[in-house]
């Protein structure tokens, strides 16, 4: 500071009485803790009002008692009392003595101002917010867009990690609710939170968790999608012996044999299991189960079922049994299991679901010219994603309104399609308005290929024994995962119906955890201690009023090359561009 | 003859504020004083290292609910000078703007009180009545009738339109005629209200200087400490000359904050007559590094804030010294010789706000 005056204790009242000669005003006193000792600093104006400040410095040893000015200056008295209270700085000649009980009352915390605080300060409050407790895995998602923001990558991986074991997969196909749910959505700009995801997966490597001590349990997982990956690593991480069995050739499960690999590269998803198979979990693939008695007849001590959703639900049309009629399911998987699926030129796909769209562009990307969705509401009722319409719709999609199948009409190896225009009636159960048929306004067209996409249902062998609920799904406890049957668990689309991956992985977790109870564990799931220190405050005033908020564009495969293979279609953010995001972020936790 | 010793607050009912004074007292006489406080310390500096510094304008806006703005306005200002920030011209006009609102609303809040304190009942709701054209105006302009949260680093949060600054003019018109009417009048010459006053409460400019006294209180004993003569926020540009007198008493003490009343209605009109127009914030990046000393004026007087940083996002100490904390000792040199019946309008003069002394 300018105006700065140096002195010793023995020379402070006399530097200070040199200042009253000349006319000095008395301002404050300022004391700090600098750890070895204190900095006092009593702040005068040198002149008539209004006049530069001047500052004499003084610094003393912890413990050594300090000379009192009020001596010279009555006033700072006050200043001196204020000044042992917070500091338990000894006096010498107080012309006012309040006896440490200036400010402070019997209750007060000692010396309060002393480094480090000689008691426990209240933690700072971080509240819930809407994108956080959107999250079904329960990601501390502003923290880590924050960090994103301020180029911290590794820690921001390090935050999504404490929450599930798949940053990358996630990264790339999660539906993100909490997108929607982010407070800047009100203004149709919410945080990119997913692609900030992705690049902090793609920007930064992890060390994964060490499994603890083993326990010389074992736990049979049925099914290698991500409900069971996920348990799979709390489990092994615990110290429990774990085995898969999957019934396909390949892991992964709708994440392998649904979800296309334009949207989900598979060396992503291969990265992503090996992680989990280096953590000591073996995967039995082309292992159907059966039954759970031979399991437990193995020496498993608890099995978890995660067999997700895999059948198609049937049209219920005439000729749905030609084999150019096709479940999407079934289509997606030899697609994605590397089988020979041609699906012909023009290829009608019924439903308005994120699996029709994945089934559309697929059938895109090998060969077909002419491929249209049947949908029978409009797009405002469709449950597909709208970004991915919007990507379908660029590589010429084309979608029909109104429209739904009445008959597969069939000649040898070519087929027609008949279908029906529909109107929208008052709202039917779900709330949606009831699609109901035009009368005698069927038409008909040809067509290469249909495939249904209309959903999915789980299905199970009746050896299992466990019972089910309406649409087929297993009856399991919302928290513990639970089901009717002693010892065994169930998890993922198998108790939810079709969902996601992410409910996969918070059911997952929540199985793990029971199953861990269950096995006479703690059932707290084991993740990585990791330290992140927060360095940066919410202002989001200042990026309120200075900046316009405006979202990030995911950078995209050009479409004319994306059709010519199933190369990845989203490119990833630059370093500048998921920086920028992330600092758009409000930090809400911060909330005042 | 026989002492007693009177305990004046914390709990009185012209002083809502938790002092207590110890007046020593011979016969009906004031002899000695003594201060008590510490009944509503908040540890704000302590809670000023544990939050961020953004975080901190928070915090300083609750420090007093009657200086909030110029709290948090000295505050900002503070880390602009450690970080090295130019704030936008507008919103230098309208930290002016708020800043005198705030003096309005205090000046008029005291009087009222000031008047209900010597059996005034009348005058106390014109003076409130006045206070609360103040209060729509803050309500209309910042959003909060009180707490005006429009102050932040790099500039201010709430711009006013054309339309507003209209509006905010045709009431600023008409609450300069009510003080005119039927406040101003009454202060200055109304015989009963002298008579509680003059006189009494003196204290000479050579005590004001010698004991550190600020605001009205230094003024009115012929000092002239205001810190808008540095020329802060917009200050310099608009020109301003302090109010003084020299009677050295409450009734001058009244007599400076009613002209200060016209004067505030004054500087708010022609802020925003001379606002330009432009952005009212700027972004600001960075962590405070370093030590500085920030200074306002308050409805009270003088604020020094102490600020040092680091170069991270906490603070390594805020020291605060607000107004009232400084005439605390001038009061305590008013008060002996006084009449008993006069000690809570002497203490009253001051204008004591005991929240923000003890922060
Ligand atoms: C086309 C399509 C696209 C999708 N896109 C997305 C998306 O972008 N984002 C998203 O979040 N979700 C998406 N989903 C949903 C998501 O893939 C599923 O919700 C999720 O994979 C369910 O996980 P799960 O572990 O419960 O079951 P699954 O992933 O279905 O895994 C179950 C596994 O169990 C195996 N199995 C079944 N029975 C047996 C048995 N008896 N013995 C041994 N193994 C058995 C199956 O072969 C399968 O591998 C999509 C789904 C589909 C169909
Ligand atoms: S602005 Fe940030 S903290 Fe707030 S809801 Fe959106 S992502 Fe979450």
């Amino acid at each position: 500071m300018e105006n700065e005056i140096l002195v010793d204790m023995g020379g402070l009242v006399a530097a200070v009485r040199k200042l009253l000669g000349v006319g000095a005003r008395f301002g404050a006193i300022t004391c700090l803790d600098l750890g070895d000792g204190f900095e006092v600093i009593y702040h005068f104006e040198l002149q008539d009002s209004p006049a530069p400040l001047g500052h004499v410095k003084v610094r003393i040893g912890k413990g050594e008692a300090l000379p009192s000015i009020s001596g010279v200056y009555l006033c700072a008295a006050l200043s001196e009392n204020e000044m042992r209270d917070h500091f338990g700085i000894e006096m010498e000649g107080l012309a006012l003595d309040f006896h440490k009980r200036f400010l402070r009352s019997k209750d007060s915390p000692e010396s309060e101002l002393l480094k480090p605080a000689p008691y426990e300060p209240t933690p700072p409050e971080r509240l819930p917010v809407r994108c956080g407790d959107a999250c079904p895995a329960g990601i501390d998602i502003p923290r880590y867009v924050r960090l994103v923001g301020d180029g911290r990558v590794a820690e921001a991986l390090a935050v999504i990690r404490q929450a599930l074991p798949f940053p990358g997969i996630l990264g790339r196909v999660c539906f993100a609710p909490c997108e929607a749910n982010c407070r800047q959505a009100r203004q149709d700009t919410p945080i990119a939170i997913r692609m900030l995801k992705r690049f902090a997966y793609d920007h930064a490597a992890y060390d994964e968790g060490v499994p603890s001590r083993q326990t010389g349990k074992r736990v049979a997982i049925i099914g290698s999608g991500p409900a069971g990956l996920t348990a799979a690593y709390y489990l092994a991480r615990m110290g429990h012996g774990v085995t898969i069995y999957e019934a396909l050739p390949e892991a992964g499960g709708m994440m392998r044999v649904g979800i296309p690999s334009y949207r989900l590269p598979r060396a992503v998803l291969d990265r992503e299991i090996d992680m989990i198979r280096r953590m000591g979990v073996d995967i039995l693939t082309s292992n159907r189960i059966a039954s759970l008695d031979t399991l437990f007849e193995e020496g498993y001590q608890a099995v978890l079922v995660a067999t997700g959703a895999h059948v198609g639900i049937k049209m219920g049309v005439e000729g749905e049994d030609h084999h150019r009629v096709m479940d999407c399911i079934d289509f997606l998987r030899d697609v994605n299991l590397g089988g020979r699926v041609e699906p012909g030129e023009a290829v009608a796909i019924i439903g308005g679901g994120n699996a029709a769209i994945d089934a559309a562009r697929s059938a895109l990307r090998l060969g077909a010219s002419d491929v249209m969705m049947y949908y029978r509401r409009t797009r405002a009722e469709m449950p597909a994603d709208a970004c991915e319409i919007e990507e379908a719709l660029k590589e010429v999609v084309k979608i029909r309104f109104l429209a739904a199948p009445t008959r597969v009409l069939t000649r040898d190896d070519t087929i027609q399609l008949e279908s029906i225009c529909m109107r929208l009636g008052p709202p039917d159960a779900s709330g949606r308005p009831r699609p109901e048929p035009v009368e005698d306004s069927e038409f008909t067209v040809d067509v290469s290929a249909v495939i249904a996409a209309i959903g999915q249902h789980p299905e199970f062998s009746q050896e299992f024994g466990i019972r089910l609920g309406r649409g087929n799904v297993i009856l399991a406890h919302p928290e513990t995962m639970a089901t009717s049957r002693d010892a065994v668990f169930a998890a993922g689309d198998a108790v939810l119906g079709p969902a996601s991956v992410v409910e996969a992985v918070r059911t997952g977790k929540q199985a793990a955890s029971s199953i861990d109870k269950y096995l006479g564990g703690t059932g707290i799931l084991a993740v990585d201690e990791i330290e992140v220190r927060d360095l940066t405050a919410r202002d989001t005033f200042i990026d309120r009023w200075t900046n316009e908020s405006i979202r990030v564009e995911m950078p995209s495969l050009p479409v004319g090359e994306r059709l010519r293979g199933f190369g990845e279609v989203e490119l990833g953010l630059s370093e500048e561009e998921a920086r920028a995001e992330g600092r758009r972020c409000w930090r809400c936790d911060l909330e005042e | 003859m026989a002492r007693t010793v009177i305990p004046f607050g914390p709990q009185h009912p012209v002083l809502p504020e938790p002092i207590h004074l110890k007046l020593e007292l011979e016969d009906e006489k004031v002899i000695g004083v003594m201060p008590v406080i510490g009944y509503v310390h908040r540890g704000i500096e302590k809670a000023a290292e544990l939050n961020t510094f953004r975080q901190n304008i928070n915090l300083m806006d609750r420090i007093c609910g009657i200086c909030s703005f110029i709290h948090s306005l000295t505050y900002c200002q503070g880390i602009e000078s450690l970080i090295g920030v130019e704030v936008p011209a507008r919103a230098r006009f309208l930290r002016v703007f708020w800043s005198e609102l705030s003096r309005a609303h205090s000046h008029l809040l005291w009087l009222g009180l000031l008047a209900d304190a010597m059996g005034f009942e009348s005058l106390f709701m014109q003076c409130w009545r006045a206070r609360e054209m103040v209060l729509d105006i803050s309500e209309m302009t910042a959003g909060h009738r009180i707490i005006q949260a429009s102050c932040t680093i790099g500039g201010v949060r709430r711009d006013m339109d054309e339309e507003m600054v209209r509006e905010v003019e045709k009431r600023l018109i008409a609450l300069r005629q009510l003080v005119d009417s039927s406040i101003h009048g009454v202060f200055l010459h109304d015989p009963t209200i002298r008579q509680r006053t003059a006189g009494k409460g003196v204290l000479s400019k050579d005590q004001a200087e010698v004991l550190g006294a600020v605001g009205h209180v230094a003024r009115a004993s012929g000092v002239a400490v205001d810190m808008r003569q540095t020329g802060y926020a917009a200050y310099g540009e608009l020109g301003f000359e302090p109010v003084v007198e020299t009677g050295c008493d409450s009734h001058a003490r009244v007599v400076v904050r009613t002209r200060e009343l016209y004067q505030s209605i004054d500087l708010m009109r022609r802020s925003l007559t001379a606002m330009p127009d432009g952005r009212i914030l700027i972004r600001v990046d960075g962590y405070p590094v370093g030590e500085t000393v920030s200074r306002c004026e308050q409805p009270r007087g003088e604020v020094i804030y102490y600020l040092k940083g680091n170069g991270t996002n906490h603070l390594e100490r805020l020291k605060i010294r607000t107004p009232t904390f400084a005439n605390i000792p001038p009061l305590l040199a008013m008060m002996p010789g006084c009449e008993l019946a006069d000690a809570p309008v002497i203490a009253l003069s001051i204008d004591p706000c005991i929240s923000c002394t003890e922060r």
